[in-house]
C-alpha cells in the first residue's frame, strides 16, 4: 500500500466519521490543535488503524505523532 | 488523617463518626464553596421553599459525609449489605463474550459496589488522578478481591488504549457519565428541563465500539445498606453516529434525572451543573 492509498483511507475516515473539514487536512496540520483530534477521537484512530491497516497501535507510538503527515508516514512504515 | 480514620473505624461504630459529622456540617455549609450551588439546586430544580431548601443542603452535605466515611469504614473491614434486585442485568451482560460499558455518576456511592460485589468479568474503572496514596492503596486492596482494575487518566493518553483493549477483550469499562475530564467534548442533554453538558466520551465509545451500556447507581438506604439500581440504556441502531451518541446520552440524562429526583440529597455535584 503506498502513501496515496493510505492518505485516501485516512482522509475518508477523518471526513466521514470524525466530520473534520477536508480543507483543514494538510501534511503539517497538527492532529490535536488543527484537526481537533483529542483523547475522544484517539479511540477512533486506534480502531481505524486496526481495521483498515491491520495492526494495533501502542500508546508510546501515538504520543510521538503530532501531525497528519507524520501519522500517514507512520502507517506507511508499519504496513510497508 | 485518613490512616487515623481507618484505625478509628476498626474500633468505633459507624454511628459515632456519623454523629461527629453531623456537628461539623454547618461549618462546611458556611465556609464551603458548594453551598450556593446546592441551595440553587434545591430551590430552582427541585422547587423547594427556602427553608426546605436550606434544610436539604444540610442533609445533602451530611449524606456526602456519610458516603465518604463509609469508604473508610470499608477500608477498615466493615461490610455493607448491597440490595441489587436487578443484578440479573449485570449478570446477563457478563455471560456474553462482548465487553460493555458501565456508567457511574456522582450520586450515591458508586464505588461501594466495587468493594462488595465480585465481578465475573474484569472491570476496568477509569479514575481521575489526584487521590491520596492512602486512598489509592486501600482501594486497590479491596478492588483486588472483586476483580476491579483502576485505570488512571494519564497525560500520554495510554488510558485510552487500556480501555479500548479491555472492551475488545470482552471486559467491562467503568467511567463516569456526568463529569467532563480528559476530552473536553460534550453532548448537550435536557436535564431537569434545561440543557446541561455531559461528557461525550462514554457515549462515543459505546457507539463506536457497538457495546451495551449499563447505568449503575448505588444509593444509601440505611446505616449499613445500599440499594443498587441498574438500568440498561436502549441502543439506537439507526441514524448517523452523532444521532446515536445523542440518543444514548439523552437516555443516560433521563435515567440520572429520575434517580436524582428520587434521592435529591445524594447528588454530589457541588457546583452549577448547568453552567
Amino acid at each position: 500500500m503506498d502513501i496515496n492509498q493510505i492518505q485516501e483511507k485516512v482522509n475518508a475516515f477523518l471526513v466521514d466519521e470524525l466530520e473534520i473539514d477536508e480543507a483543514k487536512i494538510a501534511d503539517d496540520a497538527r492532529l490535536k490543535e488543527d484537526l481537533g483530534i483529542d483523547s475522544l477521537e484517539v479511540v477512533d484512530v486506534i480502531v481505524l488503524v486496526d481495521q483498515e491497516f491491520g495492526f494495533k497501535m501502542r500508546p508510546e507510538q501515538f504520543k510521538d505523532l503530532k501531525t497528519y503527515g507524520q501519522f500517514c508516514r507512520f502507517i506507511e512504515a508499519q504496513v510497508g | 488523617m485518613q490512616r487515623t480514620l481507618i484505625r478509628l473505624f476498626r474500633f468505633l461504630p459507624l454511628g459515632v463518626l456519623y454523629g461527629c459529622m453531623a456537628l461539623v456540617i454547618p461549618f462546611y455549609m458556611l465556609f464551603g464553596k458548594g453551598f450556593r450551588a446546592a441551595y440553587g439546586f434545591f430551590r430552582k430544580r427541585m422547587g423547594y421553599a427556602p427553608v426546605k431548601a436550606f434544610t436539604h443542603v444540610y442533609l445533602n452535605e451530611f449524606e456526602f459525609g456519610k458516603v465518604v466515611l463509609d469508604r473508610f469504614a470499608a477500608f477498615a473491614g466493615k461490610r455493607f449489605r448491597m440490595d441489587a434486585p436487578r443484578i440479573d442485568l449485570f449478570e446477563s451482560l457478563c455471560r456474553r463474550p462482548e465487553g460493555f460499558i458501565q456508567l457511574s455518576s456522582h450520586v450515591g456511592n458508586y464505588e461501594m459496589v466495587g468493594y462488595s460485589l465480585k465481578s465475573p468479568k474484569r472491570l476496568n474503572a477509569l479514575v481521575y488522578g489526584g487521590e491520596t496514596a492512602t486512598m489509592m492503596e486501600n482501594r486497590a486492596a479491596l478492588f483486588g478481591e472483586t476483580n476491579v482494575r483502576m485505570v488512571p487518566v494519564s497525560e500520554d493518553l495510554s488510558h485510552i488504549f487500556v480501555l479500548n483493549n479491555a472492551l475488545a477483550d470482552g471486559e467491562i469499562v467503568s467511567m463516569p457519565g456526568d463529569r467532563v475530564f480528559g476530552s473536553r467534548k460534550t453532548v448537550s442533554c435536557r436535564f431537569f428541563g434545561e440543557p446541561a453538558q455531559f461528557p461525550a466520551g462514554p457515549f462515543v465509545l459505546a457507539v463506536q465500539r457497538e457495546v451495551p451500556v449499563l447505568v449503575v447507581f448505588v444509593m444509601k438506604k440505611g446505616r449499613r445498606e445500599y440499594k443498587v439500581i441498574l438500568e440498561r440504556l436502549p441502543r439506537q441502531t439507526e441514524g448517523t453516529r452523532q444521532e446515536r451518541v445523542q440518543a444514548l446520552a439523552d437516555a443516560y440524562a433521563a435515567s440520572l434525572e429520575d434517580v436524582v429526583r428520587r434521592y435529591p440529597d445524594q447528588w454530589y455535584n457541588f457546583y452549577d451543573f448547568w453552567k
